[in-house]
């Protein structure tokens, strides 16, 4: 049975997607379970910042603006309210088509719904939908040899910032005929009907994600710090969030 | 610039933005929320489609793209997008 590290480390948004960019690069089986302190959005490799993000809103509210080095969409990183995975080790732990892998590796945030007693549904490309609504997404890249999948799961995120700083392309609304962000994202907190806490969620999350093998809390090594403190300043810098 | 967003079939945003000069595409920009591995192999694309006119596209697009993963969106529907930029700007000359 594969043994895995399980890191419960967590910062802000530059930090956190250092720390994820340095795991991929060592490679080690490591379940990283993390919020993003203070809250932040997200966005895919490919996403243009403009196109995706109420800059006048998340400037208002001094919520940062990260560009991730997986693709996908935006996310709003709510620190009260969601937790964030991520998924690192070579590839050969991983089924070897893309899709795949990324289904398999959602097993983890299904489980850890079931936890709850509820049923949510994974919906291609990489999305996780609870009645019909998104509850959580992952994104995926590959780099020498080792995969990194990195996701959400909104337990009590609040909804209404979240539809101000995120822009949902009109495409995908006109397409879906929905307008109010409650029709298509959901909590935790929302299906239970009472409010799910940070260590409920986290609990689960471990839970869920105990069918990838052995998992063992454990620290980053020395050389993965040096390596994330060195990519710290990417994610710090206009350049690289700014790129698209 | 020009430019046009689709929806594609498996629910991702593409967007594809081009300066063209005499019908050339000068710069091309392909943004959006789906997946690509290895990701570098999008601003390869973007920097062999330059100079490129619409008849170009198709086995640009396809020999950029060969032996890379595209997830959410297909090659078809970037050179579909692309295309159908090239023509109407044409058509509106």
């Amino acid at each position: 049975m594969v043994k895995w590290r399980l890191l419960r480390l967590e910062g802000d948004a530059a930090f956190n997607m250092a720390v994820d960019e340095a795991l991929l690069m060592s490679g080690v089986p490591t379940l990283r379970l993390y919020r993003f302190r203070p809250s932040a959005v997200t966005i895919g490799y490919f996403q243009k910042v403009g196109d995706s993000v109420n800059l006048d809103e998340t400037s208002r509210l001094g919520v940062d603006v990260i560009r991730r080095v997986t693709g996908g969409g935006s996310v709003y990183h709510d620190e009260n309210g969601e937790i964030t995975y991520s998924v690192t080790g070579p590839l050969e732990l991983f089924p070897r088509n893309i899709q795949d892998s990324i289904r398999y590796i959602c097993e983890g945030i299904l489980r850890a719904i079931e936890a709850f007693g509820l049923k949510a549904e994974f919906q291609p490309v990489n999305d996780i939908l609870l009645a019909g609504k998104k509850i959580s997404g992952s994104a995926q890249t590959r780099e020498g040899g080792n995969l990194l999948q990195h996701g959400t799961l909104m337990y009590d995120t609040d909804l209404e910032t979240l539809a101000k700083v995120l822009k949902a392309p009109k495409e995908k609304l006109v397409d879906k005929g929905i307008s109010s962000i409650y029709e298509r994202v959901t909590t935790l907190s929302i299906e239970l009907g009472r409010k799910v806490s940070f260590d409920e969620a986290l609990n689960s999350m471990i839970e869920g994600f105990s069918f990838l093998g052995d998992i063992e809390e454990g620290e980053l090594t020395e050389e993965e710090w040096k390596l994330a403190k060195q990519l710290e300043g990417k994610y710090r810098s206009r350049r690289w969030n700014f790129r698209r | 610039m020009m430019g046009k967003t689709v929806r594609s079939r498996e629910g991702k945003t593409l967007k594809v933005e081009i300066e063209s000069t005499e019908n050339k595409i000068s710069k091309i920009a392909i943004s959006g929320d789906f997946m690509a591995f290895p990701p570098k192999v999008i601003e390869e694309l973007e920097s062999s489609l330059q100079g490129k006119v619409i008849e170009e596209v198709g086995a640009t697009v396809m020999k950029a793209l060969r032996g890379a993963q595209l997830l959410g969106i297909t090659a078809e529907e970037i050179v579909e997008t692309i295309k159908e930029i090239l023509s109407s700007h044409r058509h509106a000359h």
